[in-house]
């Protein structure tokens, strides 16, 4: 079934055709089914809050497609992006198995099926299918490792340049197109979301953009970053 | 990194820990560095430890001390990693140290997985913290959001 925002809503996980490629839906199929059995489906346009930092916990969100922007902020106000959950990812699963306050906001970035499973039922299906912790497990590492991969770049970076540096060839190493030696990759952030990322100003983003592009190191086209001088990019990163 | 615990009264996953080694780490000793192969967890029960991380260049990165009862490592024991940090005793500290091959079998324990991914939980949580600490002792402006609490 189409929906309006141009892709087909999977209603039922067990036939879904990206399970196998979805992490947390990876399991075997008899786990599937209870999946199924515990889970909301539901369709919302990009913008969309799933939660908000602060907010009660109710439950976990599996990103069916697109992308989420994750993102907390710290005491004096500082909004810091943790990263930007991909299609397959569990949002919302610290909280919900904590049972505390949901300590981001998760916003999504494009038009995307969400799968809601609620904090009792999930509590369940995890305690009773011990594939399915694994995959929770997984998810909590790879949360754990994004606020760590944070860390080093905001506190162990000496200026913003290297820290920009840092967070572009981080970028280079997912890049999935190579063309002999540069690399290339589309970059979806405005510049205030790459500050927040690095924990720097839009102003300096910006500026630093400008002096790498003028000494070659890299090139913008549109919405496509190119790493031209890979060398000198790792050398500003203090590798 | 570090998971701070409220004493956990479930039988199943405290037996577990109590039944594993005892370990004793003196003032000033280090538990284990950053970069080493994790083999294991700990749980500290008594004393004080501080928890760093270093780059070659630019220093060491404090990330603060950790009061008992807490968990340590259990993100990058499970997940088969190198400890992603160094933590050493700023006293005597008592604990337990759980190897990699049993929290791995209690991940496939009805009685025990759930305990262990609130433990990991924690950990994320306490992450978390960590990475708002450091974001507002390293600049930036403020932005206009207020933090809900």
């Amino acid at each position: 079934m189409k929906s309006p925002y141009g892709f087909d809503i999977q209603e039922n996980c067990v036939t879904c055709p990206f399970r196998e490629s979805r992490e947390f839906c990876n399991v075997a199929p008899g786990v599937l089914q209870q999946l199924q059995g515990i889970k909301f489906t539901s369709v919302y346009p990009a913008g969309t809050l799933l939660y908000i930092e602060g907010q009660a916990p109710r439950g976990v969100f599996i990103l069916c497609n697109g992308r989420a922007k994750v993102s907390t902020s710290s005491k004096q106000g500082k909004v810091i992006i943790l990263k930007v959950a991909q299609q397959g990812e569990v949002l919302g699963l610290e909280a919900t198995l904590g049972n505390r306050a949901y300590e981001e906001t998760a916003e999504l970035l494009d038009s995307c099926q969400v799968n809601f499973i609620p904090g009792k039922q999930l509590l369940r299906y995890l305690t009773e299918n011990s594939e399915a912790t694994l995959k929770a497990a997984a998810q909590l590492t790879n949360d754990c490792r994004s606020a760590q991969e944070g860390i080093r770049c905001i506190g162990l970076s000496g200026t913003v340049e290297e820290k920009l540096a840092r967070l572009l060839l981080a970028w280079v190493t997912n890049a999935h197109e190579h063309h002999k030696d540069e690399k290339r990759f589309k970059v979806p952030y405005k510049h205030e979301e790459i500050a927040q990322m690095i924990g720097s100003t839009r102003e300096t983003v910006t500026r630093i953009l400008g002096a790498l592009k003028k000494k070659k190191v890299i090139e913008i086209k549109g919405a496509t970053l190119i790493v031209k001088d890979s060398d000198l990019l790792k050398k500003l990163a203090g590798e | 990194m570090v998971a701070q615990e409220s004493t956990d009264k479930k039988g199943g996953w405290n037996q577990v820990v109590t039944a594993q080694e005892q370990v004793f780490f003196p003032s000033g000793s280090v538990l284990f560095k950053e970069g080493e192969k994790a083999a294991g967890a700990y749980l500290i029960v008594t004393g004080e430890v501080t928890t760093s991380m270093e780059a070659p260049t630019k220093g060491t990165l404090s990330l603060g001390t950790v009061q008992p009862p807490a968990y340590i490592a259990l993100v990058d024991s499970l997940a088969g990693d190198r400890y992603s940090c160094t933590t050493r005793a700023v006293r005597d500290t008592k604990g337990f140290f759980i190897p990699r091959e049993v929290l791995v079998d209690c991940m496939a324990d009805h009685e025990k997985n759930l305990t262990l991914l609130q433990a990991l939980a924690n950990e994320v949580s306490a992450s978390y913290h960590e990475l708002r600490t450091v974001r507002d002792k390293f600049g930036g402006r403020s932005v206009t959001r207020k933090r809900i609490s």
